[in-house]
């Protein structure tokens, strides 16, 4: 029965053309960003670090995401390190 | 006594009043939170194992998403086209970042796969004995009340044993009584043939000196009534006799 409205579908089936009548249903306020924010980490940590036995995946997606977001911090300045100034 | 508790404390202890009308407490698990048949109460358990992830942090399901359409190279292929884009297009620039990097996670990738194993049994025994340390006051409390229910159960044998037991006793105080008066009957029955042997030890005796004084006294009649001139016949009858028998 969920799904009734598109209010109450998650982002993942909300079709195209229902989008904007999905962000107009939307609650905006910082309270429920801050409880959507908990619910993002409650799924994850249910999912990758609150088992009996965690593997790998908190570290190596820690990492990856700290070097991505380190590397698009330092963007800017790498730019003029560039070998070639036009590409194909 | 339980439902006075259930009272007392309404829900909480539910567990407990259902616990006690539930199986036996033998058959129960020895690791279980809750000894609850009541499934559905029970507090959410943490699952064996985390999500998948492929090198380290690209999740399993987003894989997935790529195996429908493109088979099971369609991924790697895309990453590579993606890193070679970034490459060529110098979006990402090498540098000494890069050498940095390289090292870094080779260092970090080499560790993990060399000590991670050993590092995780470790984690693992520590969770073990901390689980076996926390639930063993309640499984020796588990085991003392089967033992006091083991208990229990011996003393309702017993008790219906005690008829047995008094049963017994009288057996045994009866034997007693007739061991006593057998006893009883065989010192009568001594006492009486003492008297008895009295009685004829006592004829007997006057018999024998009955006898014994007339032998003597019939001896010494007889030796007196022997006159000399008879002594001298019967003596020369007795010489003609011998010689007689030493003729013959």
């Amino acid at each position: 029965m969920a799904g009734k409205s598109v209010a109450e579908l998650q982002l993942r089936d909300v079709k195209l053309g229902q989008l904007p009548k999905w962000l107009a249903s939307c609650n905006f306020s910082p309270g429920s960003i801050f409880k959507a924010m908990q619910r993002g980490r409650n799924r994850y940590h249910a999912k990758y670090v609150n088992v009996v036995k965690p593997g790998v995946a908190p570290v190596g997606q820690f990492i990856a995401v700290f070097i991505l977001v380190s590397y698009i911090w330092r963007y800017k300045g790498e730019k003029s390190h560039r070998l070639s100034k036009y590409h194909w | 006594m339980f439902s006075r508790v259930v009272l007392r404390n309404s829900a909480a202890l539910s567990n407990v009043v259902l616990r006690t009308a539930g199986p036996s407490i033998a058959a129960a698990p020895k690791m279980c939170l809750l000894h609850t048949s009541n499934q559905k109460s029970m507090p959410y358990k943490m699952p064996e194992h985390g999500g998948k992830v492929r090198l380290g942090f690209i999740p399993e399901e987003w894989l997935q998403m790529f195996y429908g359409k493109t088979g099971v190279t369609g991924p790697y292929m895309f990453g590579f086209g993606l890193v070679m884009y970034l490459i060529n297009k110098e979006i990402y620039i090498f540098g000494p970042e890069t050498v940095h990097a390289t090292v870094a996670i080779g260092l970090l990738v080499y560790t993990i796969k060399k000590f991670g194993p050993s590092i995780a049994a470790y984690a693992d025994r520590q969770r073990e004995a901390d689980l076996v340390q926390a639930y063993s006051s309640k499984n020796a409390e588990l085991a003392n009340l089967a033992e006091a229910i083991e208990g229990e159960k011996k003393e309702q044998w017993r008790l219906e044993g005690r008829s047995h037991l008094f049963d017994a006793k009288r057996e045994n105080i009866q034997m007693q009584l007739e061991l006593e008066y057998r006893e009883r009957l065989q010192q009568v029955a001594n006492s009486v043939k003492g008297r008895l042997d009295y009685q004829v030890d006592v004829e007997s005796l006057r018999r024998r000196m009955e006898q014994q004084n007339m032998v003597q006294w019939i001896e010494e009649n007889v030796l007196k009534s022997i006159t000399p001139q008879q002594e001298t016949a019967i003596l020369d009858k007795c010489l003609t006799d011998l010689k007689g028998l030493a003729k013959a």
